[in-house]
């Protein structure tokens, strides 16, 4: 008895540690007596085969959104996709580009402060994550602290870039690139179309215009993320043709070249050295080239989101 | 009282074993490391940081889109044994140099405002100067870059009259 109960508990603490030393880990080489002095470690480092990861990153729905000034602007809940399309998403392409819509959705409700929709569209999340599989990045913690924390502006926004944050950990951690990729695709497509949406005649509009026209440095970064996916996932491959005629017209838009200034500012008690980085290229959305590029999105978004 | 011993020595047994042969996810590193020391009140945290598992032989670019009006601080947070970290920021669209931490020492945290939206690329290696060959060689650990932004704080105007 007394030989069992031992077996069993070195088993269930054994097995925890056996499996985590599976995993990477920071240990691998022994530690050696002596350490090298710094041009000793450089020289290794140089001789030694380098090997080269790249990322491309993108920025979140609420990132997106909030470089736009709403204080004056007026919320319009007709743009958003109403929460009752999500029986329309069927098959997981369309579930989770519908998910990357809702939760773009939920960053411009949290942006103008709009307590029942931040609530109505985390849920609505919430459900489309669970469907497609991307489990606990929306959690009752984070859906409690919402309904608490409705009054606060910068919290309801702060919840709806969590959730984007979580989902994107969840897919790295789950080897899961594709899902991020349409995931993302959605999100900008309907990033986009609010943000064409708001272009009108107030003061506002030149400056969502370059914002805009800044879209393509996310859109460069996206394109490229998904062309490395394109041959694994037929999914990936469908949205990136979706996504063309957008990245068209990006590519024709005219870049403005200029020089990149860096001035230095030197550091203090409580703030790191700091750099400020001006000019450089510059691309520049024309009239006609915005009103292509609205047609497109809102065409392409009408298309998504009635599936 | 023997199966009590055999219990106590299973205990003693995992205590040895390093911590750091425990599960070790990069994912969220920036979030759970050194990183977090540099956290500023006022700012938010960009989408963008990122980590990411690597050893003195490799190199990573990050390639970033940082919107404009912004104030950004890039902070890089690694195991003791991949210090110091060396990253240069480089301007993808004409492949200059904008800044290399190695002309200040390797600092590990930078402040950098952006008057214009701009793609960057960021390079980034690990020197380890505490590690031996070996360890060079084998090592491999978690390297994170915590990105944090506010807005630029609007300036005051003083009418001249």
């Amino acid at each position: 008895m007394q030989c069992k109960l031992f077996k069993f508990c070195f088993l269930v603490l054994i097995i925890p540690v056996i499996l985590a030393g599976g995993c990477k880990s920071d240990q691998k080489g022994k530690r050696a007596p002596g350490l090298l002095d710094d041009s000793e470690t450089a020289e290794i480092v140089d001789r030694i085969e380098t090997i080269k990861q790249v990322y491309h990153l993108s920025p979140s729905p609420a990132e997106m959104l909030d470089v736009i000034d709403v204080a004056e602007l007026s919320f319009d809940v007709g743009l958003l996709n109403p929460v009752s399309n999500i029986d329309n998403y069927l098959d997981t392409k369309s579930k989770t580009i519908g998910l990357g819509i809702y939760i773009t959705d939920l960053a411009y409700a949290a942006l103008f402060g709009r307590h029942e929709e931040t609530l109505d569209y985390l849920d609505v999340v919430h459900s489309m994550a669970e469907q497609i599989r991307v489990t606990g990045a929306i959690n009752d913690e984070l859906i409690e602290k919402a309904r608490t924390n409705v009054e606060y502006l910068d919290s309801l926004f702060n919840i709806s870039n969590e959730a984007f944050i979580n989902m994107l950990f969840f897919c790295e951690r789950n080897d899961r690139p594709n899902t991020v990729i349409m995931l993302s695709a959605g999100a900008f497509i309907e990033s986009l179309y609010l943000a064409v949406n708001m272009v009108g005649d107030g003061d506002q509009t030149d400056y969502i215009m370059q914002h805009l026209a800044d879209q393509k440095y996310a859109l460069d970064n996206l394109m490229v993320f998904a062309e490395s996916m394109r041959e694994q996932d037929p999914n990936v491959a469908a949205v990136i043709e979706d996504m063309n005629p957008i990245k068209e017209i990006y590519d024709g838009i005219n870049i403005v070249a200029g020089t990149t200034t860096v001035d230095t500012e030197q550091a203090t008690d409580d703030q790191p050295k700091k750099l400020v980085i001006g000019g450089g290229s510059k691309p520049i959305l024309s009239k006609k080239e915005f009103e292509k590029l609205k047609k497109t999105t809102i065409e392409l978004r009408n298309k998504l989101v009635t599936n | 009282m023997k199966i009590i011993r055999q219990i106590q020595l299973l205990f003693i047994l995992l205590a040895i074993v390093p911590l750091s042969l425990m599960a070790q996810d990069c994912v969220d590193y920036h979030e759970i490391g050194d990183c977090m020391m540099d956290r500023q009140k006022g700012y938010k945290i960009y989408s963008q940081s990122k980590s990411v598992s690597m050893s003195p032989k490799d190199t990573v670019e990050f390639n970033i889109v940082f919107y404009g009006q912004k104030d950004y601080i890039f902070s890089f947070c690694t195991h003791a044994k991949l210090y110091p970290v060396h990253f240069v920021l480089i301007d993808p669209a004409s492949g200059d140099v904008l800044y290399d931490n190695a002309n200040d020492r390797y600092i590990e945290s930078l402040g950098i405002g952006f008057d214009v939206t701009k793609s960057l690329t960021i390079r980034v290696g690990v020197l380890a100067r505490k590690s031996t060959e070996e360890e060079i060689e084998e090592y491999l650990g978690c390297l994170g870059l915590l990105i944090q932004y506010r807005n630029y704080t609007k300036k005051k105007v003083n009418l001249q009259m």
